[in-house]
């Protein structure tokens, strides 16, 4: 009961924006990096990304704006040349 | 200010403009579209700076109302019917979110069967949305109720949305003089739009519509509820300023020659001014019989009614609508509203002008008649009464004439 929208009154069910005034997409604690070195340029990454945030052009791209941190590239990369580097 | 001879339609057209409504978002029904095509020829001429969102539904229409609100803009739409129906979910939106929108509604029956005639049936099964809802009697009233309910709506005590409720046809397509004032004078009365209320803000984003728990999701709505009676202060505010603007006065309750009556019938609706006109009959005649006109329905206007009608020694209560399975919906709040004086009178309901039956001369003289036997027996034979019913349909299907509640 301590938000501050609780003392002024007529009550609308709303908040003050948290991450989202930050943040495109919520909270990420990892981001996955490629290793191009690794990288065979197959697209699984691409094809796979939920977001459909990954582009491939002369190599990949991940976009950091929206990317949530969920790591299906991770798991579905066959050379296994992306991985986790911690936010903080 | 010029006297115009326009329809109802037309008058809550007009009232929008100069309202100066910032965008007008609807759905054509039947009897309501000409609201809606008036406005659109406004905007396209220029008459009107609005943004006209030709919505693909009318759950649709009041969402767009409720997101230009939600940036602070003033918002307006009209439905009907079916359409209303339609809009029932966001509805509760628009209330919880305080917003203060008007929609006009020109009441339809609801299907099945299908009619596209007056009855209260579609804005009283909003009842519970949390709107205020205003029953007008003259196509002036229409043009005057949207303005009065803009300026009470956006007041930082009320805040929460509202219908302007006509019969169709009855008010919506009869044309009467209406006083239709210049955009000046409104100016004096409906300052321009300024929200008083948390809008969308790119420089301070919130977020909307957030989930409560127990623990607060009840004080939630008791806020709308003292927000709604607080409506009462600012209706009578609003009816002061508007009487020295206008010259024209209105009153959450309506009353004609109820001071020394005996029997009195409630109404709401053009069926007044019908009932009037039947009391002045009866009065030369020396009955002592009076006329109430609820036009405030929600808040509902318990105190005043209670103080004007616990004189009476018979009431009728005369409902253009029906909760089916109990009695007419206005009956059901005016006889709770009477319950605990401790004198009161006897009541009575009437059921009639559904799927828009004329409410004629004959029914409100009949409706009198069984009041006045009533009075003589001194109690309520009948709770439920259907004083225009068709008597032939019933004999065909075979329905009993007499039953009780
Ligand atoms: S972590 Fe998830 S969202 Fe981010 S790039 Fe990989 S698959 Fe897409
Ligand atoms: S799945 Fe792995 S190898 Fe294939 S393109 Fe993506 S990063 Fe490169």
């Amino acid at each position: 009961m301590t938000h501050p929208w609780y003392k002024s009154r007529p009550f609308s069910a709303w908040i003050p924006a948290g991450l989202s005034a930050t943040h495109k997409v919520g909270d990420r604690k990892e981001r996955p990096v490629v290793d191009e070195a690794a990288c065979s340029m197959c697209g699984l990454c691409w094809i796979y990304c939920p977001e459909g945030i990954i582009s491939r052009d002369a190599r990949i791209q991940i976009n950091y704006e929206y990317c949530r941190g969920c790591g299906i590239c991770i798991e579905e990369c066959p050379k296994h040349a992306i991985s986790f580097e911690d936010e903080r | 200010m010029a006297i115009e001879f326009i329809s109802g339609c037309k008058a809550a057209a007009e009232a929008a403009r100069l309202a100066n409504v910032d965008v007008v978002a609807a759905y054509p029904i039947t009897p309501q579209t000409s609201i809606v095509e008036y406005l659109a020829k406004d905007v396209s001429n220029g008459r009107l700076k609005a943004e006209m969102v030709l919505a693909e539904s009318e759950h649709s229409a009041m969402s767009a109302c409720v997101g230009a609100s939600m940036v602070g803009a003033r918002a307006f739409t009209a439905t009907a019917s079916q359409g209303l129906a339609l809009m029932h979910e966001v509805l509760f939106y628009a209330a919880g979110l305080r917003l203060p929108i008007v929609s006009v509604i020109v009441n339809r029956s609801l299907a099945s069967p299908v009619s596209i005639f007056a009855d209260f049936k579609d804005s009283l099964a909003q009842r519970d949305t949390g709107w205020l809802q205003f029953y007008v009697e003259s196509c002036q009233e229409i043009l005057d109720s949207v303005l009065i309910a803009y300026r009470v709506i956006e007041d930082s005590r009320v805040l929460l949305p509202a219908f302007v409720c006509m019969e169709g046809f009855v008010l919506s397509h009869l044309s009467e003089p209406v006083d239709v004032p210049d955009v000046q004078t409104v100016s004096k009365f409906l300052p321009a739009c300024d929200p008083k209320y948390p809008t969308l803000d790119l420089k301070d984003p919130k977020i909307f519509n957030v989930m409560a728990f127990p623990d607060t999701y009840e004080e939630f709505e008791r806020d709308k509820q003292i927000s709604m009676l607080n409506a009462f202060e600012a209706l009578q505010e609003a009816y002061q300023d508007f009487e020295k603007i206008f010259g024209r006065k209105y009153q959450d309750v309506e009353t004609y020659r109820v001071e020394d009556a005996d029997i009195v019938l409630a109404t709401m609706g053009a069926a007044a001014g019908t009932a009037m006109m039947v009391v002045d009959q009866l009065r030369s005649l020396g009955e002592r019989v009076g006329l109430v006109k609820v036009r405030t329905f929600r808040p509902f206007p318990r105190r005043q009614l209670r103080e004007i009608l616990s004189h009476a020694r018979v009431v009728g209560v005369l409902d253009r609508d029906l909760s089916i399975g109990s009695t007419g919906i206005l009956f059901q709040e005016l006889q709770s509203s009477l319950y605990n004086q401790p004198q009161r009178p006897l009541m009575q309901n009437f059921i009639a002008g559904l799927g828009g039956r004329d409410i004629h001369q004959g029914t409100i003289g009949a409706i009198f008649q069984s009041l006045k036997d009533t009075l003589q027996k001194g109690f309520v034979e009948k709770n439920l009464n259907w004083p225009d019913e068709n008597r032939e349909v019933l004999s065909i299907w075979g329905l009993p004439v007499d039953h009780d509640d």
